[in-house]
């Protein structure tokens, strides 16, 4: 039998992610055996950051209209609508944009084994990968695993990438280092089961000070902005930010918080988040619509009531014991003055060079055109990473990558080095480094190609930026391929979201212009719709507003002030000319995206699996301990009976704990809790009782917990094993009680 | 250690002259698509990296091959990725790739009427479980692959990426 990566793999991984992994393939084979729902399949594999693609519904527009795309799997699905064998994309989270040299060769190797030879950097610090069998999945996560990267909880209704500024520790404006505070929330949320039962996904980000953008919290779901308050180190939080189709701006949540609270008053956002938030409208399921809801002063006190009720947890304040500089990258050389070099290494250091805060070191940004770079050149990069800063490199949220710790002498050796790797683009932070989300190319929300033109417009802007004003060149534009704005064009000088519109009974692909948001302050204003106009008409409306900023502006004026001054009526004026596109006949180029030659469409859009699919948290803790109870009998089987009753007993506690949480109780992970948790919450109150066998099912559970410590026989697994069985049964029946029990309450509401 | 167990095979035919430009590709990439150009291959939608420096600069992705417009380590051609499906062992998955590449190539011929293709190729297994880049992995390779690309009057020269991290690979020329 050949080797495969589970067993080649098997002594590097962590037992805990080994089994997620395991588990998850796992559920792959059970779903291709039918033997898991759609939706629950869809969640699944989402919480693994196994997302969909565009055309996944099987059909394709060719330019003639959607066709179908005969894949070979024929009726088999990943989820509602989405066809198994359709490539798929997979998310890659790297918390706070860190990741080590070691990490991204492997990810290099997986780009080019499963993917497409791309890593594409996204606006909140992941890597992606295009064009991925679901089946490549597991192994693909053992691989990721082997480094230390887990994609659990990449996508979903869960917490998604924890953020933070990529200059964290090695910045001037910085309160202090907000590194082991963003790492500290990553690992005490993720799968934490408070963290579970959201209607939509939950975004986090850390900032370092107020002012910069690099952070960008106000439109998260909860942001946290470094404060010392009487010599005490915190955070303002802010709650309900978010973007989309209407960009919300934050709200003070507590204008204190000191950091041994950072973890208990997050996990208490969470779990108001869980009770109370929207779950049937995936629409108004973010948390800023629960807050604008009842209010932000009625939810400081809701998280305050909900934080009060906590049970201790050490982990709270376990990570204020490890000493920062655990983070701190170590340099490799001593540090030096910038050295000088040729003018166009100098100007290279202009736009792409940073002073750390520790003096002769400095941080280079790597400006990646749209986010990609190959297999190939992440391997150079981690070379020259590893020869001239150490280990680390951040991504950052304008999808670019950051090395730090670069002795100011190094530099020239190392622009070289990146000149060599096609790595020494400049303009970082300026009107060419173009941020963009996937759009049509491979999102199945895109409504137009997002990509296609900010890679128009780079090209544009490239060959002219010597002759650029510097007051143009300093602009930031940012386009979106539709209204969920992952593009983050709100918080751009010149923000694009796609639209489509019909023109004589043809469909073309339009742009909403957007103009003056701001950057800084974390993103601190968005800006303003202006008008629509056509997708190919965008380069020229570009130029108009610049040269009539520059023409107009009074002063020193920035491009945010003067488009204020303007006002909305004027500028829609002003790009009158261009809403309207010439008719088929005179130039048919306008009825086809930037970058595609087929004629415009939106016949292939799929449904969107940003939102993931609403799936009560229980329903995947009875669905694992179902597995767990088929991998008992598997090794009851294969005669190991003592390891048989243990995992009938594990099945057992994760079919209890997912009810316990279910009716609003909290449980730790150990066995002994479940059971306490459990006789509490669903025995003594009666609510597991059956009908006619009242609690005896629950009364296995309690006796299945006392076998543990006695002698273990074939005779005793084969008992436990068909109670656990009974005992799991009995829950899902005490689950649908519980379920029809809400509805009925529900609809006498 | 045997190669046979590894599935992903990429062949790269070189341009020597008249290479299109990058977006040039990219309408009759999608022609291909609604030709069904590769019989038996669902062919499925075209990706326009020509931003990025020296990759798959025009990549037509289809469900168990991908066909590149590519301009890895600096030099245009045309490759054939064979990543899933096909049942064989990896000779024969060799062998369906270079056909694959043909079709491919003498379209891309037709398409682009001054382009002139060298008489370099290279194969790279894209497997690095099965098929490590070592010293005994290429000579592995130079074993299985040279009997196949020898009725393509082909020789092996060398290896391919020098990059230690990159895939197993050689360089075969017109013997």
């Amino acid at each position: 039998m050949s080797r495969t990566w589970k067993t080649t793999l098997a002594d590097e991984i962590s037992s805990e992610l080994r089994t997620e992994i395991d588990t998850f393939e796992q559920q792959i084979e059970a779903k291709k055996a039918g033997r898991i729902h759609d939706k629950i399949f869809a969640e699944t594999r989402l919480r693994r950051g196994v997302y969909g693609q565009r055309y996944d519904n099987g059909f394709r527009n060719d330019g003639d209209g959607p066709k179908a795309l005969a894949f070979p799997c024929g009726d088999l699905t990943k989820g509602p609508d989405t066809v198994w064998d359709a490539p798929g994309m997979q998310r890659i989270k790297i918390p706070y944009g860190r990741m080590t040299v070691a990490q991204l060769r492997e990810m290099a190797d997986l780009a080019e084994e499963y993917s497409d030879a791309i890593l594409h950097v996204t606006t909140r610090q992941d890597i992606q990968l295009h064009f991925v069998h679901i089946e490549d999945a597991p192994d693909m996560h053992r691989r990721l695993a082997k480094v230390g990267i887990t994609t659990r909880e990449a996508c979903g209704n869960s917490v998604r990438n924890v953020t933070a500024c990529q200059f964290a520790g090695v910045c001037s404006t910085q309160t202090f280092d907000v590194t082991p505070h963003a790492d500290a929330a990553t690992q005490f949320l993720l799968g934490h089961p408070d963290v579970q039962d959201f209607g939509r996904k939950f975004k986090i980000a850390f900032s370092g000070c107020h002012g910069e953008p690099c952070g960008l919290v106000t439109f998260h779901d909860l942001g946290a902005v470094a404060k010392i308050q009487d010599g005490k180190r915190g955070f303002e939080l802010v709650v309900g930010g978010g973007l989309g189709a209407v960009p919300v701006k934050a709200a003070v949540l507590m204008e204190f918080c000191p950091e041994e609270e950072l973890l208990p008053v997050s996990q208490a956002v969470c779990r108001v988040f869980a009770r109370l938030g929207e779950k049937d409208s995936r629409a108004r399921a973010r948390i800023k619509f629960l807050v604008q809801k009842v209010g932000i002063e009625k939810f400081r006190e809701l998280v305050a009531e909900e934080r009060a009720a906590l049970r201790d947890d050490p982990r709270w304040t376990a990570f204020l014991e490890t000493p920062d500089t655990s983070f701190e990258e170590k340099p490799k050389f001593d540090p030096a003055p910038r050295a000088s070099g040729d003018a166009e290494y100098e100007a290279w250091c202009a736009t792409n060079l940073r002073e750390q805060s520790q003096e002769g070191y400095f941080v280079a940004t790597l400006t990646l055109p749209l986010g990609d770079l190959t297999s190939h050149q992440s391997r150079l990069l981690a070379d020259i990473t590893e020869e001239l800063a150490g280990d680390t490199l951040r991504c950052t949220v304008e999808q670019n990558l950051a090395i730090r710790w670069l002795s100011g002498s190094d530099l020239p050796k190392l622009h070289a080095a990146l000149k060599a790797a096609g790595l020494a683009e400049g303009g970082a932070g300026t009107i060419t480094d173009l941020t963009s989300c996937p759009g049509t190319d491979t999102c199945k929300l895109g409504i137009s190609a997002s990509r296609g033109l900010t890679g128009e417009l780079r090209k544009r802007l490239n060959v002219m930026q010597n002759d650029l004003d510097p007051e143009v060149k300093k602009l930031r534009i940012k386009a979106s391929g539709c209204f969920n704005s992952c593009g983050q064009h709100h918080v751009s000088d010149l923000g694009f979201l796609g639209v489509s519109r019909n023109v004589g009974g043809r469909k073309v692909p339009y742009f909403n212009v957007v103009v003056g948001g701001e950057w800084t302050n974390n993103g601190g204003s968005y800006g303003m719709v202006v008008t629509a106009i056509p997708s190919k008409s965008v380069p020229e409306a570009i130029n108009l507003l610049t040269n009539t900023y520059l023409e107009q502006k009074e002063q020193d004026e920035s491009f945010q002030d003067f488009v204020a001054r303007l006002g909305k009526p004027e500028i829609r004026k002003l790009l009158k000319p261009f809403t309207k596109p010439p008719s088929y006949e005179e130039d048919p180029s306008f009825y086809s995206d930037w970058g595609d030659p087929r004629e415009y469409g939106i016949g292939d859009l799929g449904i969107g699996e940003c939102a993931g699919e609403i799936v009560p948290f229980v329903e995947f803790g009875l669905q694992a301990s179902e597995l767990e109870l088929d991998q008992a009998q598997d090794l009851f089987d294969q005669g190991q009976y003592e390891e048989a009753q243990k995992r009938a007993f594990a099945a057992m506690a994760t079919a209890a704990k997912a009810l316990v949480r279910h009716v609003g109780g909290q449980v730790r992970d150990d066995a002994e809790d479940a059971v306490t948790q459990f006789r509490t919450h669903l025995y003594d109150t009666e609510l597991f009782f059956d009908r006619y066998a009242k609690g005896k099912f629950g009364r296995y559970f309690f006796t299945a917990f006392e076998a543990l410590q006695a002698d273990f026989s074939e005779q005793s697994a084969h008992r436990h094993l068909d109670e656990a069985r009974l005992f799991f049964e009995a829950s899902h029946s005490c689950y649908e009680r519980l379920a029809a029990a809400a509805a009925t309450e529900g609809a006498a509401e | 250690m045997s190669l046979q167990p590894a599935k992903r095979v990429l062949i790269k035919r070189f341009i020597e002259s008249g290479a299109p430009e990058s977006e040039e590709v990219v309408p009759p990439f999608h022609q291909w698509i609604r030709d069904a150009l590769i019989e038996g291959e669902l062919l499925i939608d075209v990706a326009d990296y020509a931003h990025v420096h020296e990759g798959p600069s025009v990549l037509l992705v289809g469900h168990g091959i991908d066909i590149a417009f590519d301009h890895g380590l600096g030099r245009p051609g045309i490759y054939v990725f064979r990543k899933r499906g096909f049942d064989g062992d990896l000779d024969a998955r060799i062998e369906n790739a270079l056909q694959i590449l043909n079709v491919a190539v003498a379209r891309f011929e037709k398409d682009f009427p001054e382009v002139k293709f060298s008489d370099e190729l290279s194969l790279s297994i894209v497997d690095r479980l099965h098929a490590p880049n070592t010293d005994a992995g290429f000579e592995d390779l130079k074993s299985l692959s040279a009997p196949i690309l020898e009725q393509q009057g082909l020789a092996v020269v060398g290896r391919h990426n020098p990059h230690p991290g990159a895939a197993l690979g050689l360089l075969a020329k017109n013997s």
